[in-house]
């Protein structure tokens, strides 16, 4: 209450230091990837509320058994059908870990819910008319890297990197109570990261213009590298980045498929968002074992079929 | 950073709400996402007020539910970040994306965007055919039958620099976005026949496509198409910044 009177009181003071055309593009894309988001996370901490109040653990632990040979494809191929950018999915994951589903299995999901839904391969379709390759290459590349992650987590992966979080409301509670308090929590805790993730990706938006980016584009390995780290650092919504990707016509197909494969996996808000939601010590290890496992799924299926 | 206890989430999210519900019901929420997102920010928004009504309800009836949980519901302190984009919405007022952000992106046209239909044109209004940025874009380099030759045509877009502004004229600019702005693809023409105009000044112009030396119809070009002006006239900001 006291900073907004005091935001009011001090604007006219500050007006030409806030009025500066980089402050006001990097604060337009801030409030723009925020306010993008924001409809996909709350659908994503209402679903997380539903699972925690109204499905029996016992129900999601077999569900969601911690057998990964048949968790981690099922866990991808459910997370086809769930129709969200990549902020809904990060908080119904951490809900399905903290109430005992398989990490690996959860993580398949994670990965696989923001790629290859049908509302992100319908964009891609229409971002790449006459080129179907491009949409079933995006499909069998982002289902490969989650399954592929999936795997390697429930192989080395150990449950000391993944931060316990207690269920916040307990037993004694009405379902209600239960919907109501899980979502606001989860809301308030992954909501706070996206905005860390908005501040550092529009920032990075604002700093370094796309055209340098693109005007380094001549090797095509040099390309890979370029557009894998756009991706990264773009923070583009999965249900857009098929759009941006389209109109980086300097790259060829291929470079641009690793760009659709990497951003709906791993980039600047997400990295927040998973050290929010499963600690510090997960985030270090998975961001660069996705971005890897994205980048080669991306370019073996782009050789097969691009 | 401390914790929030109950009555902080509250206000937190009846402030959140209160922006999203206000985003999704006007026109203020333009300059950073598509009109299509406007239901689901309402959505959203309402949701966000229940939750934060029923936080509000907890805090000062600490005996209605449970008595033992009451009181000691805290949220972590990253959740006070979530105070700054509403700040920044006050404080710096965002404006939509303008010529600074255009210059970043560079002024070499984007590769040909899907649906655009070379067919036909609109039927003229007052003598001109309204066209969007995009498909002016479009028509001027990819159409090979330029359906844009002696076709009086009415543009709406910002006044941005020339790379090279010795000639003394400008660029026409306005950004197509597909989801939010963060997302945006500056379209440009480069108008000739008019003198300097201010930078980031919004313009209805009505002119003619000029097709520029050594561009082959339907293929790229590394530079902006040109737009002779014949008529320009200042306009306000229109209230769809972008087109979508």
């Amino acid at each position: 209450m006291v900073a907004l009177i005091a935001a009011v009181v001090a604007r006219p003071w500050a007006e030409p230091f806030l009025d500066h055309a980089a402050l006001q593009t990097w604060a337009t894309i801030f409030v723009s990837i925020t306010v993008q988001a924001m409809p996909f996370l709350v659908l994503g901490v209402v679903v997380s509320g539903a699972i925690a109040a109204f499905v029996p653990s016992a129900l999601i632990a077999r569900l969601l058994p911690d057998r990964p040979l048949v968790a981690v494809p099922a866990a991808s191929v459910a997370g086809a059908v769930f129709p969200g950018c990549e902020c809904g999915s990060v908080p119904v994951a951490g809900r399905l870990t903290a109430l005992g589903a398989a990490p690996a299995a959860a993580f398949a999901f994670m990965l696989a819910a923001p790629a290859i839904n049908p509302v992100v391969l319908v964009a891609t379709a229409v971002a790449f008319p006459g080129r179907p390759d491009m949409v079933v290459a995006r499909l069998l590349a982002s289902f490969a890297t989650a399954v592929i992650v999936g795997f390697v987590w429930a192989r080395f992966g150990r449950s000391e990197w993944l931060l316990r979080r207690r269920s916040h409301v307990t037993h004694g509670s009405t379902r209600w109570e239960v919907f109501a308090g899980t979502a606001r929590h989860d809301f308030l805790h992954a909501g706070g990261w996206l905005v860390v993730g908005s501040v550092a990706a529009a920032a990075l938006q604002v700093v370094v213009p796309r055209s340098v980016m693109t005007a380094i584009a001549g090797t095509e390995w040099l390309a890979i590298l370029v557009l894998a780290a756009l991706a990264v650092l773009l923070a583009i919504c999965s249900e857009a980045d098929a759009f941006v990707a389209a109109s980086l016509t300097q790259f060829s197909l291929t470079a641009r498929l690793v760009f659709l494969v990497v951003g709906p996996v791993v980039d600047i808000k997400l990295i927040a968002l998973h050290t929010g939601v499963f600690g510090r010590a997960f985030a270090v290890r998975f961001a660069p074992l996705t971005f890897v496992t994205a980048v080669v799924s991306a370019l073996i299926v782009g050789w097969w079929l691009l | 950073m401390r914790g929030l206890n109950e009555r902080a989430q509250a206000i937190l999210l009846l402030a959140f709400a209160a922006i999203l519900i206000r985003l999704g019901l006007t026109d203020a929420a333009l300059p950073f996402v598509r009109p299509g997102l406007r239901p689901a920010l309402l959505a959203a928004g309402i949701v966000l007020a229940v939750l934060g009504a029923h936080a509000l309800r907890r805090d000062l009836r600490p005996a209605a539910g449970d008595p033992e949980a009451a009181g000691h519901d805290h949220a972590p302190g990253v959740a006070w970040l979530l105070a700054l984009p509403l700040l920044t919405l006050l404080l710096v007022a965002p404006s939509p994306l303008g010529s600074f952000a255009a210059g970043r992106q560079g002024s070499e046209p984007p590769a040909l965007m899907s649906g655009i239909d070379f067919a036909g044109l609109p039927e003229p209004r007052d003598g001109a055919v309204d066209l969007s940025m995009r498909e002016y874009v479009g028509r001027a380099l990819y159409d090979e039958a330029t359906s844009l030759a002696d076709t009086r045509v009415r543009l709406v877009g910002f006044v941005a620099p020339l790379d090279d502004d010795a000639a003394g004229g400008y660029l026409l600019t306005r950004f197509a976005v597909n989801c939010c702005a963060a997302d945006a693809t500056a379209l440009s023409v480069e108008v000739v026949g008019d003198g300097a105009r201010p930078v980031d000044t919004w313009l209805e112009i009505e002119g003619r496509w000029e097709p520029r030396d050594g561009h082959e119809p339907g293929t790229a070009d590394t530079e902006p198409p040109l737009f002779v002006a014949e008529r320009v006239t200042p306009i306000d900001q229109p209230a769809e910044p972008y087109e979508y």
